[in-house]
């Protein structure tokens, strides 16, 4: 740890990542994209796999947090794996938003070791937009959404996995997740309609 | 039922009372109309489902639905993706060094 922690480009909160854990595409992430996260967002991974239980009701919000908490654990926990690190967060912010501010805090430190800074929440990636502004102007905080783009962008997933793994993550968050897609398929323009039902398309 | 009239017209005599006591208590008075305006708003608003939002910006894209109404049902929706788009188009000029573990 300390100067050996290894920062990626593409640093991702716990909600982010419990999101695209979820779909059907993480494996593809695993294998193929670089990711950093704080120690703070593990702990609260490993809080969420305590808390939440197993055994909650298919469906439902708690076993969608239980689920994709500990698919994204593991591919962080393998100490061989050099393709998803963790950076400890000095000094460790506290509370409910804890994560959210650990990348925060983290931007502000090393403003010139990312680009991409994924979070699910849209005020949170307000925040972090301000900080590159401020610090830096090169990076952007974006929606988890955009990390199932890079896959596709990258070849590393087919048009109707990439579309898919979008109405996975539309329903699995509903409504946190519909504009940030929408965004996407508008600003790029990828016809999902054969793959997905007509509620979920732009 | 609201119909194409103008103007929409409540039963509340309590509330039409009690709004003109304020409006009497305060020295400029209350813009009455005003606030019915932005109550209506924010009630719409508020009883809109997940479900009916997304289908009513659907019918936006569609052209089913005017601006002037999407402003007010899911005005905050469609600055919501703007501020999206924003980004990913942002993101799209970025480089993508490093991100990829087969580079």
């Amino acid at each position: 740890m300390g100067s050996d922690e290894i920062r990626h480009p593409v640093l991702v909160d716990t909600d982010a990542l419990i999101s695209v854990a979820n779909t059907s595409l993480w494996p593809t992430a695993v294998g193929n994209l670089n990711l950093t996260t704080t120690n703070v967002c593990i702990h609260e991974l490993k809080r969420h796999t305590r808390e939440k239980s197993e055994y909650a009701p298919d469906g439902s919000r708690q076993k969608w947090i239980y689920d994709g908490s500990v698919a994204a654990l593991e591919p962080f926990e393998g100490n061989a794996n050099t393709a998803f690190t963790t950076i400890n967060s000095v000094p460790r912010p506290h509370g409910p938003d804890a994560g959210e501010q650990s990348l925060e805090q983290e931007l502000e430190q090393h403003p010139e070791s990312y680009t991409f800074v994924v979070l699910m929440d849209q005020r949170g990636r307000e925040s972090i937009s301000r900080t590159f502004e401020e610090r830096d102007q090169y990076g952007v905080a974006v929606a988890p959404s955009y990390l199932l783009y890079l896959l596709h962008k990258n070849g590393n997933c087919s048009k109707q996995e990439f579309c898919e793994a979008c109405g996975e993550l539309l329903e699995g968050e509903g409504w946190t997740s519909y504009s940030a897609i929408q965004a996407i398929w508008q600003e790029i323009p990828i016809d999902c309609s054969s793959y997905l039902d007509g509620s979920l398309l732009p | 039922m609201a119909t194409s009239n103008d103007k929409i017209q409540f039963r509340g005599a309590d509330e039409k009372r009690a709004s003109q006591r304020l409006s009497e208590m305060r020295l400029g008075g209350i813009n009455i109309s005003e606030l019915a305006r932005e109550g209506l708003k924010e009630k719409l608003r508020e009883v809109l489902s997940n479900e009916e939002r997304v289908e009513l910006h659907q019918q936006y894209l569609d052209g089913e639905l005017d601006e002037g109404v999407a402003k007010v049902l899911i005005g905050d929706l469609l600055e919501d993706i703007e501020r999206e788009r924003e980004a990913v188009g942002k993101a799209e000029t970025l480089s993508t060094d490093g991100v990829f573990q087969n580079e």
